[in-house]
Parts: structure tokens; C-alpha cells; sequence
């Protein structure tokens, strides 16, 4: 099989980048290889690194998911980005950037011809049932100096047998777009932008600007759904979000309870 | 009742200065168990309610003899009633824990020394994972919460003396 291979420019992906956004980098790093592009910079947020850095990888040799599961990032087939920022706001006030993270990269391949692409609350990315990309948030500091590395996977073209180990169903860029061309500089470059916009936005407005968004998304609403916590399993149907992000559940009895999480999944019936 | 209630109570007395945590006595078809914790499975952790304040609270007056010698997962408490040291507080609702991934080493055990600034736990909402760090250092004496529990803002996680 013949697979055409671009690689991250640092360069090109500048050249790619909103006003705004190139306004608001304070740095763009771009690694071969990285053990994973969040470790990188979560331990450059506590060495005192500046908001506005952003850091991509061809390859992590240890990319992760959310509680330390692993996430696939072979050499050139994905796109491994994060961004450190740092945010005024007390941490409460940041409840809902999960998912504004998750919108901000649905819009992006929304506008690459992904039509359907879609978010499973609070922040998978999906096309058709099946996980196109993932993100994983860790933050971290003081009030006042409370920073956020945002990091996002998105797969394009996963090389079959590597993917085999993939727990779950999951889809890659190549596959939706059939054999359209992709450009990972440009791709970059869009979702940069778009997080770095995101950000800024939900500094002024909070999630409230972005529930509109969210609600064009949501893939699950109005789904009968199982939600696992810890230490039980609610079933109900999907009820959209609340202001904060939080997950409006409705239960047999017809109550809607709202859930900010745990060790959450969601499945939907088939 | 088919238990004479005056023999429940010479029970109740007997396990109260026995020390023994739970007693069960059949007679004939009847049975009838008393124990000294609410779940009498579950005789341990949690000696102060999650919510509890820096100093502590001894248990709630209930049927159960106040004060129960339950110590905190491997702290002994000498001193209920003035309880020392520095408690670091949740910034934020959401679900504790103890380690960055499951089956990791805890960021902190009892006993162990921080500075401030280290990471100790770990609150997730909404799959946004928030390290919390140490905002005073010395020796972390209690840890108030178990690992995957949920917390409220402002709720005492751990004390550090």
C-alpha cells in the first residue's frame, strides 16, 4: 500500500494560523518523538512556562487517555497537539472547557468536510458511533495562576495492524474523507487556531457562549444511556447539558439530574 | 419482639466493655445481631465524616457508643478532640484520587513529607484532571477522602503537619 506521508512544518503550520491566534502564541514547538505531548508541557507548566505554547509530535511513545489509559500515536498517522494556558478564573469557573475543548475540534473538522462528526459528552470526538478523537485535559496551579494543557488526538490515517490493539470502535480521517487528499500542516494549523480561540472566548464568556455550539453536537441527547461512576451505573435518558457543562440526566422516575462525572462512559443503545 | 429486651440490653453492655466489635446470639428461631459500627461489614476508615472541619468531630450521638476507637487508615487518634496541622481543602467538585492513573503509585502515602507545590491527588470533572498541590509543606498526616470518591468544593481532603 502506498501512503503519502506530510510531515508537521513548523513553518507552514505559522503560516496557517489565525491572526488572533498567532497574536496569542507565545510559542510553537514541533518534536519527532515525544514519550506524550501533555507530559511535555504539563512539566513545563510547572517549571513556569508563559500561557500560549503549543506542542505537536510526528510519534508519542506514550500518548495518553484519560486515568492513564494508552492512546495510539504511531509515526505521521495522527495528530498529537497540546496547548498550555493559563486562566485568571477560580478552577470552578472552568467547569465547562472540557467541553468547549471538544467543540472547538469538532468545529475545525466540521470545516475539513468531516460532515457528521459529532461529540459523546463530555468531550469524545465521533463520526458515526465511532471515535475519530480524544482529548485529555489536566490542570493544575494556584488560584489565579491556574494553567490548563489541553491535549487532542485526532486520527488520520492509522496504519491497520498497529490499530488492531484499539479497544474500541474508532474511525481515522483517510476513511471519512475517501481518499481526499489531507494536510496535516493545514489541519494543524486550523485546530491551533481554533483552540487558542476557544480559550480566549471561554476566558470572557464561559461556557454559556459556547452552549449552542455543544447542542449541535451532542450525539447522545435524547439517547436512553447507561452512565458508570464509580462505585455505580445510572441509566436514563441524555438530556443535553446544563450552563456549567454538566450532563442532564433523566432517570425512569422522570427526574433530570445534572452529572459532572467521574469515571464516566456512555453507551448508546443499539 | 420475641427477645426479651432486657437480654438485648445486658448485650448491648456486654459489648460495650468487651472491645469486640459485633456479637450475634440465636435462640432457637430468633437471632439477634448487634455491632458497634453502622455497617458492621465495613468496621473501618472514615473516622471523621468527609465533610468534617480542621478540628474533629466525634461521631454523631446515635445508638452506637460515641466514642469508638475507629482510627483513620493507619493513623492512630490519640487526640480527637484537638486535631492539629494544615488542611488543604478541594478547589473545586469532583472525583478524588489518590494517583494519576489507576494502579499507579498514590502521589502521597501517610506519613510522607511534601513541599509546597507537590502534586498530592488528583480532582477529575467532567474528564478534566485537576492536580492539586500542596499549599504548605510538611508531613501528610491524614488522608479524608478514599480514592474515587466524590468531593465538594472546599471539603478537607488531607491534613499536613
Amino acid at each position: 500500500m502506498k501512503v503519502a506521508l506530510e510531515l508537521l512544518d513548523r513553518d507552514c503550520i505559522l503560516a496557517g494560523l489565525t491572526d488572533t491566534a498567532r497574536a496569542a502564541l507565545n510559542r510553537l514547538e514541533v518534536y519527532p518523538v515525544l514519550d506524550s505531548t501533555n507530559c511535555y508541557l504539563m512539566a513545563g507548566a510547572q517549571a513556569e512556562w508563559p500561557s500560549g505554547i503549543v506542542c505537536l509530535a510526528e510519534q508519542q511513545t506514550s500518548g495518553r487517555g484519560r486515568q492513564g489509559r494508552s492512546w495510539l500515536t504511531p509515526f505521521g498517522a495522527s495528530l498529537a497537539c497540546s496547548l498550555l494556558w493559563r486562566f485568571a478564573a477560580h478552577p470552578t469557573a472552568l467547569s465547562g472547557l472540557s467541553l468547549a475543548t471538544g467543540i472547538a475540534i469538532a468545529r475545525v473538522l466540521e470545516r475539513s468536510r468531516v460532515t457528521g462528526v459529532g461529540l459523546k459528552w463530555p468531550n469524545d470526538v465521533w463520526w458515526r458511533g465511532r471515535k475519530l478523537g480524544g482529548i485529555l485535559l489536566e490542570s493544575g496551579g494556584a488560584s489565579g495562576n491556574f494553567y490548563v494543557v489541553a491535549g487532542v488526538g485526532v486520527n488520520i490515517a492509522l496504519p491497520r495492524q498497529e490499530a488492531a490493539i484499539i479497544d474500541q470502535p474508532w474511525v481515522d480521517l483517510q476513511e471519512i474523507l475517501a481518499g481526499e487528499p489531507i494536510s496535516r500542516n493545514v489541519l494543524a494549523a486550523a485546530l491551533i487556531s481554533e483552540l487558542i480561540e476557544t480559550f480566549i472566548r471561554f476566558e470572557q464568556g464561559g461556557f454559556a457562549d459556547l452552549a449552542a455550539d455543544w447542542v449541535r453536537f451532542d450525539q447522545v441527547k435524547g439517547h436512553q444511556v447507561s452512565l458508570h461512576l464509580p462505585d455505580t451505573t445510572v441509566t436514563g435518558v441524555a438530556r443535553g447539558v446544563d450552563a456549567t457543562g454538566a450532563l442532564l440526566l433523566e432517570t425512569a422516575n422522570g427526574e433530570v439530574k445534572p452529572y459532572i462525572g467521574g469515571e464516566i462512559s456512555l453507551r448508546l443503545d443499539p | 419482639m420475641p427477645m426479651d429486651i432486657r437480654k438485648i440490653k445486658k448485650l448491648i453492655e456486654l459489648l460495650e466493655t468487651s472491645g469486640i466489635a459485633e456479637i450475634e446470639i440465636k435462640e432457637g428461631e430468633d437471632s439477634v445481631r448487634i455491632s458497634r459500627y453502622p455497617h458492621s461489614n465495613t468496621p473501618m476508615v472514615m473516622a471523621p465524616p468527609m465533610w468534617a472541619g480542621p478540628s474533629y468531630n466525634p461521631p454523631p450521638a446515635g445508638p452506637m457508643p460515641a466514642a469508638v476507637p475507629i482510627a483513620a487508615p493507619a493513623v492512630p487518634v490519640s487526640e480527637p478532640e484537638t486535631l492539629k496541622g494544615h488542611v488543604l481543602r478541594a478547589p473545586m467538585v469532583g472525583t478524588f484520587y489518590r494517583s494519576a492513573s489507576p494502579g499507579s503509585k498514590p502521589f502521597i502515602e501517610i506519613g510522607q513529607q511534601v513541599n509546597a507545590g507537590d502534586p498530592v491527588c488528583i480532582i477529575e470533572a467532567m474528564k478534566m484532571f485537576n492536580q492539586i498541590e500542596a499549599d504548605h509543606a510538611g508531613a501528610v498526616t491524614r488522608i479524608l477522602v478514599e480514592n474515587g470518591q466524590p468531593v465538594e468544593y472546599d471539603q478537607p481532603l488531607l491534613i499536613i503537619e
